[in-house]
């Protein structure tokens, strides 16, 4: 359970209040709005809130802190000691000896021990801090933009660790991601931080959606991988009654759930299906709500019971004279189509 | 020691220790005042500062001066002090360290409030994130982060002990073993037209200031390149 209410000091003098199940939750928000604030001061960090309770008791941040690692977005480590005696002295104060072995071969830092913070790159430190922040098998693992410095492959890679590890570890994890894509891969749930507090916090898809109007709109559909039928770097998912195309170059080991990640900018409509084209997904679907925004038109439509977003210019709006309830054919290329979980 | 006389010997070792102990209780007064000043910024900081900064801008003999007035066993502070050493403090050890101590205080206090104030809410935090109490950030994280700060003040306040003239003169007097430091001894020879023992205290008191400076300027080059 993932469950305080927390109110920072002026200038920000925001009130957030979460309440989410276990497990891991996204953060988002514009930027400036006070997510790595919020986290810092839930860390027991400057600035200290004006009132923390946590599961409705209230508690000093210097006793929350000791329950709580932060993993900032420069991690702070300490510039004279090397990462083999940061792991010591952390492991000996938390009589950890065996996780931290456990710890230096799964995040990949068993080369790194003997190098001072300054010879890490970006994403080693970020790895070092994430190996630390564990050590302390904290209830609650406060990530603020921990994987910004990392390239796909070492994401696709480090995800699935990660996820086993605070699962081993029991720790609730709060994420700020700057890629949407990062959230929908690792979390279920999203709180959604605005100027005055806490707008949404629930469930991923309707916190994904609600968040579209602020950042890019997008959608997230669930569908099935059908991985025995996976040729040529295509991955079909199916989608209802339909199979989706994704082009991938992972491909899950065995039938399974997948979330697929599709930006409306990337979706097209045409109001007949279309013959001898590359696109590899058309989808049937029925308008069910149009939004004009400074930079288009946001179509909504419903196909196989799942929404779909798609963002079309004013004029082309016009000239196919889109309307609601309409039924409209959306084209999309395979590798429009992201992968987030399953992989 | 046939290369300067005995009575010298004798002022050359007070000296350095005189150096040595304002040395270690500068730094170790220094060090948690200037840091509970950089972490609270408490009000009246710039007073604080201030009154640090007095001895770099009165003349020694001004201090030295105020001091012998303050070490008089006739009124207090002087008799209160008096009873709390339990001897007399003008033209004795102990009353040329606390003017040691207040003379040099800038020397210690300046380099390292002004490290601390730059590389110390990082050091600390990095610490607080790993889980570390405050006493153990402070003593395994802040102070070995700004050790080139440290050494040079040590070695300043050492440097600057060393040369103190003025108010010594003021309060110590000239009584061996007890008061004579290097620099009275020096202006003793000079006065009795003794060149050659002049000659030889100057190049001693020379040969260890030029050292104490070229070891601080080596402990901070070692520490940017580490």
């Amino acid at each position: 359970m993932i469950d305080f209410d927390i109110t920072l000091p002026a200038p920000l003098a925001l009130r957030a209040r979460v309440r989410a199940r276990s497990g891991w939750l996204g953060l988002l928000g514009r930027s400036g709005v006070g997510k790595s604030t919020l986290l810092r001061a839930l860390a027991g960090l400057s600035p200290a809130p004006t009132r923390l309770t946590v599961a409705d008791q209230v508690i000093t941040p210097a006793l929350l802190g000791r329950r709580v690692s932060l993993v900032g977005q420069t991690p702070a480590l300490v510039e004279h000691w090397t990462v083999a005696r940061h792991l010591r002295r952390v492991a000996r104060r938390q009589r950890a000896d065996q996780l931290a072995r456990e710890l230096i071969q799964g995040l990949d830092i068993d080369a790194l021990q003997r190098l001072y913070p300054h010879q890490l790159s970006g994403g080693q430190r970020r790895r070092v801090a994430l190996a630390l922040a564990l050590l302390r098998r904290p209830r609650l693992l406060l990530l603020d933009e921990p994987f910004s410095a990392l390239d796909d492959d070492s994401r696709y890679r480090l995800f699935p660790k990660l996820q086993a590890l605070t699962r081993r570890l029991g720790c609730d994890v709060i994420l700020v991601a700057h890629q949407i894509e990062d959230i929908a891969r690792l979390c279920d749930q999203v709180a959604i931080l605005e100027p005055d507090g806490i707008a949404y916090c629930g469930g991923l898809l309707a916190g994904l959606r609600r968040y579209q109007g602020q950042a890019s709109p997008c959608s997230v559909l669930l569908g099935e991988a059908r991985s025995e039928q996976a040729q040529a770097g295509l991955l079909p998912v199916a989608f209802g009654e339909r199979t989706l195309w994704v082009r991938t170059r992972r491909v899950p080991s065995a039938a399974a759930p997948v979330r697929l990640l599709l930006h409306a900018d990337d979706v097209a409509l045409s109001v007949s299906g279309l013959e001898g084209v590359s696109l590899m997904n058309q989808l049937p679907a029925r308008i069910t709500a149009l939004t004009v925004q400074a930079d288009g038109v946001l179509v909504e439509c419903l196909c196989e019971g799942q929404s779909i977003q798609a963002r079309v210019t004013v004029c082309s709006r016009q000239r196919l004279a889109l309307r609601e309830g309409m039924t409209v054919t959306l084209l999309f290329k395979a590798s429009a189509l992201s992968l987030l979980a399953g992989w | 020691m046939a290369w300067i006389d005995s009575c010298d010997a004798q002022a050359l070792l007070l000296t350095l220790k005189l150096a040595a102990i304002t040395t270690a209780i500068l730094m170790a007064v220094c060090l948690p005042l200037t840091w509970w000043l950089v972490r609270r910024d408490p009000t009246g900081r710039t007073l604080i500062q201030s009154l640090v900064m007095l001895p770099l801008v009165l003349p020694p003999t001004v201090l030295g001066y105020y001091l012998l007035v303050a070490f008089s066993p006739s009124h207090p502070p002087g008799s209160w002090l008096a009873r709390l050493f339990d001897q007399q403090l003008a033209f004795s050890f102990t009353g040329i360290l606390i003017g040691s101590l207040i003379y040099s205080l800038p020397f210690a206090f300046r380099p390292l409030e002004a490290a601390l104030q730059q590389n110390g809410p990082a050091l600390d935090e990095a610490g607080r994130v790993l889980g570390f109490p405050v006493w153990y950030r402070f003593l395994f994280i802040v102070i070995p982060g700004i050790r080139p700060a440290l050494v040079s003040a040590a070695m300043l306040c050492f440097a600057h002990t060393l040369g103190e003239f003025g108010v010594v003169l003021m309060i110590g007097g000239n009584i061996p073993g007890e008061t004579r430091v290097m620099s009275v001894a020096l202006f003793e020879h000079v006065e009795q037209m003794n060149y050659q023992g002049a000659n030889r205290l100057a190049l001693v008191m020379m040969v260890i200031a030029v050292s104490t400076v070229l070891l601080s300027q080596w402990s901070g080059r070692r520490h940017d390149r580490l």
